[in-house]
């Protein structure tokens, strides 16, 4: 369970999230909805830990994260939380195998169960004939589920979407939308912060929360 | 002047302090972030202070750790400048004339010897720090380091005191005339059959406190051995390793005639005090008795191998 | 220990973004080049220099007067004899003698042919010369450099020589000295001893100066100490001090070497270290991007550590590999001129490849070790950067 309480992140003097109070349950699907700089891709890097709130308080699971040291932060970014960006932060230059891996190094697998692994996972997102290709040369849609392979690789808990379809035409938004619902139902949490009305009108999602000027209305 | 610069221009001694005071400038910025990471430390705990300190910390434990690393090593390579030494400096055959050129120079490896003790212990308690994930030994490893610093400043200072103290004009006593006196030299005035016989059990003494995890007898026959071994060494199996009776140098079996198995005897002799320390002092070694046996022995043998070989 | 896969995306790591990496491999691998030539030509020489060091005599004794070097009479043979601690007492011929239209020396041996030792020598130095073919008339047996010289000057057969209490002497070229003593006997000439000294212009019953070699298990001091006391005239060079004297030679030219070649080395860490803080977005991006997956602090320190651990490794082999060829296949140009002097004959000598592990230790230590310790805070800098970056 994900739990926001009095969350306020200023930049710089300005009051980017204020007063944000949030309770997500176990396996729930939530959209964060609302306009370019409303704040939702903000709170979504302090769910993931990726930010600190100026005040506030955020736990996962009973566990306060912001308190958390370097060492228990990463094991919570690896086994708990899956993240997934618009921007498809991936390493351009290495092929699907490539950003994949990085995944499972720190993990105490054999090289035969790693491979095994990225197999499988890219055979879930229907990746699998593309894993010696560069990067560079996979479509939006591609870069996408690629990234997803890359988020379970894991088992993540809890995945955070950020504009996940921002870059994606109708057709892959749809493959998306697919996977997150597969994901839905194995009792992922999934929190999306997105403005495509297609996600907000899922019938999947469990709560919609709009936001505007860094506040929920 | 001349002489000066014979010693200071010699490339393994030149090499030797370059690295000494490179790694001393890395140490004292070092030095400086730890007062700074403790200072803070001191303060409430509020997340972005806590962020600050951990982020700090990780740099000072990573050049703690390299440059602690690199200094074990340089050791060696002390060791080896000073053989280089010996055929500038008249009357030196070895790293024991060299060393008697001053008074500097056997409290000089003798530091050097302790520091690398500590050094090795730092290492090992940075390393339970980093598996406790809960920064318990932090504040522990961080002053343990202020002090060690402070060592390693002074080391320096002797390390230059002592290298320009060289005189390449005046003879000095090579180690045929140092370790000349038997009798008289050795501890409790004992005859060396017996310390043989001491350092033996000593040896088994070890091995049984080690298997039992008894600390206490552990940690203080460990300081005998070291007193005694280095008696028996210069004064019993030097003698089998030099293929003469009379040959007492705790250094010449460094060399290369001697297939360099001093370094096997002394690298050895250290490991196996180092894990005898970090298994009475530290919990996370609980394990290093095997380690312990498996040391002893081998610096045992070696040893005792010289004698039929 | 790392597992497989780390080292493997670590290699593809380094192999994909390379031209980041590629300055630093050269102009690394040249400085450990320049380093390593050096310590590869000095290992070099002083191997072949004490070798034939180690086979010479313990003491050298010449006659001093008014601070010159005067010939030693005969009659001190006989004193040295009875020295405690002397076996053999070698009465030596040999001088300069300066050849004017290319001002260079010729270093004269004059051998003793009716010493037992000097005649075994002969004939295991040289089997296919007949010492009696040799002596039947003023032979010379010649160095590569004096060869090359003479050649060019056009002398075929013969040279005379002009000793300094005037005449000539006409002297044969019978053989030539072998090459591979070319780096110390370059610019000798051998031939019998009396007629060495016609041309060095040495009197009858003198000598250059005298070896003299102990007896196995004597005290080398004792003896000086004798000797000292058996002439006041007299100047006695040990062995030991040679070697001495050769030792802070190379120390002296290496230690400047040295010297130079850390200054360098330290501005070229500066400016990699300058290098490596400007954090550029490429690195922040793949940081950020390990950070999300759940790579701790240390782990992306670790990483970054290991991919320039590998560049220096692999400039310190280059570098290696590259001084060794320049030595030991192109014989050094310049170096060598640097270690054995411009001053006299062109010495064509090759050098023996002679690499000693603490030389290769020396190396790695000087360059891999600086390295190491400067990219740590540019590195530490880059992971420990928020990886919120990956949200911008």
């Amino acid at each position: 369970m994900i739990r926001l309480q009095n969350i306020y992140k200023s930049f710089k003097g300005i009051e980017v999230l204020e007063d944000i109070s949030l309770d997500i349950s176990t396996g729930e699907c939530v959209v964060l909805s609302g306009v370019s700089g409303s704040g939702k891709s903000t709170l979504l890097s302090i769910i993931g830990s990726f930010m600190k709130p100026t005040s506030g308080d955020v736990s996962v699971n009973n566990t306060d994260i912001l308190n958390l040291n370097d060492f228990r932060l990463s094991e919570f970014r690896k086994d708990i939380l899956g993240f997934i960006t618009q921007s498809f932060h991936l390493f351009e230059t290495l092929n699907v195998r490539e950003n994949i891996l990085p995944a499972l190094l720190l993990s105490q697998l054999s090289q035969e169960e790693i491979y095994s692994k990225i197999s499988e996972l890219t055979k879930l997102v229907d990746m699998e004939h593309k894993l010696d290709t560069q990067v560079a040369l996979l479509s939006g849609g591609e870069k996408q589920r690629c990234i997803i392979a890359r988020t379970l690789v894991n088992n993540p808990k809890i995945i955070l979407c950020d504009e996940p379809t921002a870059n994606l035409d109708k057709e892959n938004t749809l493959v998306f939308i697919e996977i997150i619902h597969a994901l839905k139902k194995q009792g992922k949490t999934i929190v999306i912060a997105t403005h495509d009305p297609l996600i907000k009108e899922l019938d999947f999602v469990d709560k919609i929360i709009y936001m505007k000027d860094g506040r929920i209305e | 002047m001349v002489g000066l610069s014979s010693i200071f221009l010699s490339p393994s001694v030149s090499i030797e302090l370059f690295l000494e005071f490179f790694l001393l400038i890395i140490l004292s910025y070092t030095f400086i972030q730890s007062i700074i990471i403790l200072r803070s430390y001191k303060k409430e705990s509020i997340a972005e202070i806590q962020s600050f300190v951990e982020k700090k910390s990780y740099l000072v434990s990573i050049l703690v750790s390299v440059s602690l690393l690199v200094k074990v090593v340089l050791l060696l390579f002390f060791v080896y400048a000073l053989d280089e030494l010996a055929s500038i400096v008249p009357g030196a055959m070895c790293v024991t004339g060299v060393l008697n050129t001053n008074e500097y120079g056997e409290v000089l490896l003798v530091l050097k010897l302790v520091l690398l003790l500590f050094a090795s212990l730092w290492l090992l308690l940075h390393k339970a720090d980093l598996h406790s994930n809960k920064g318990i030994h932090f504040k522990k490893k961080m002053i343990f380091f202020l002090l060690l610093y402070i060592g390693i400043f002074l080391e320096f200072i002797l390390s230059i005191t002592f290298f320009s103290s060289i005189d390449t004009q005046l003879p000095v006593s090579c180690c045929s005339v140092k370790y000349i006196e038997l009798t008289s030299s050795l501890p409790f005035n004992l005859s060396i059959q017996t310390l043989v016989s001491l350092f033996y059990a000593l040896y088994i003494l070890l091995i049984v406190s080690a298997y039992k995890k008894k600390k206490i007898i552990l940690f203080l026959s460990t300081l005998i051995f070291v007193y005694i071994s280095y008696y028996v060494i210069v004064y019993y199996f030097g003698g089998f390793i030099y293929g003469d009776s009379s040959h007492h140098c705790p250094y010449c079996m460094l060399k290369q005639e001697y297939s360099y198995v001093g370094y096997f005897i002394y690298i050895s002799l250290f490991i196996s005090v180092f894990y005898s320390f970090g298994f009475v002092i530290f919990d996370a070694m609980k394990y290093a008795y095997k380690p312990i046996i498996l040391w002893y022995s081998f610096f045992v043998l070696v040893l005792t191998s010289k004698l039929f070989f | 220990m790392p597992s497989k896969e780390y080292m493997n995306f670590l290699s593809v790591l380094l192999w994909k973004y390379r031209a980041k990496h590629i300055w630093v491999i050269v102009i690394s691998s040249l400085l450990i080049a320049c380093i390593s030539a050096f310590f590869f030509v000095t290992s070099s020489i002083k191997k072949d220099l004490f070798l034939t060091l180690d086979a010479q005599a313990d003491f050298v004794v010449q006659k001093y007067r008014a601070g010159k070097v005067e010939e030693i009479p005969k009659e001190w043979i006989s004193g040295f004899r009875e020295i405690d601690g002397i076996e053999k007492v070698n009465p030596r011929i040999y001088g300069m003698h300066f050849y004017d239209p290319s001002e260079t020396y010729f270093m004269i041996v004059g051998l003793d042919f009716s010493q037992k030792d000097v005649v075994k020598n002969f004939e295991q130095s040289f089997p296919n010369i007949k010492i009696n073919e040799f002596l039947a008339k003023d032979n010379m047996i010649i160095g590569q450099g004096v060869k090359e010289l003479f050649e060019y000057y056009q002398y075929k057969d013969y040279y005379i020589f002009r000793p300094p209490n005037k005449g000539k002497q006409k002297v044969y070229f019978h053989s030539e000295l072998p090459s591979e003593s070319q780096i110390y006997t370059n610019d000798m000439i051998l031939m019998d001893s009396n007629l060495a000294k016609k041309i060095l212009g040495i009197p009858k019953n003198h000598y250059t100066d005298i070896a003299l070699e102990m007896k196995k298990g004597a005290d080398a001091e004792n003896v000086k100490i004798s000797l000292i006391l058996s002439h006041f005239d007299m100047r006695i060079i040990s062995k030991e001090e040679i070697k001495k004297h050769y030792e802070n030679l190379f120390n002296y030219k290496g230690g400047v070497f040295l010297a130079l070649y850390i200054f360098t080395l330290m501005t070229f860490l500066l400016i990699l270290y300058q290098r490596y803080s400007n954090i550029i977005h490429a690195d922040v991006k793949e940081i950020a991007i390990l950070r999300v997956l759940g790579w701790k602090i240390s782990d992306v320190i670790y990483l970054k550590l290991a991919e320039n651990f590998i560049v220096a490794i692999f400039s310190y082999l280059l570098g290696v590999i590259m001084a060794y060829m320049y030595v030991y296949t192109l014989d050094a140009p310049l170096l060598k001129e640097i270690f054995l002097g411009f001053k006299n004959l062109n010495n064509t000598s090759s050098f023996t490849p002679s690499i000693d592990i603490s030389s290769l230790i020396s190396i790695f230590f000087i360059f891999v070790v600086p390295f190491m310790l400067v990219i740590i805070l540019p590195v530490w800098k880059i992971s420990v950067r928020e990886p919120v970056e990956v949200m911008r």
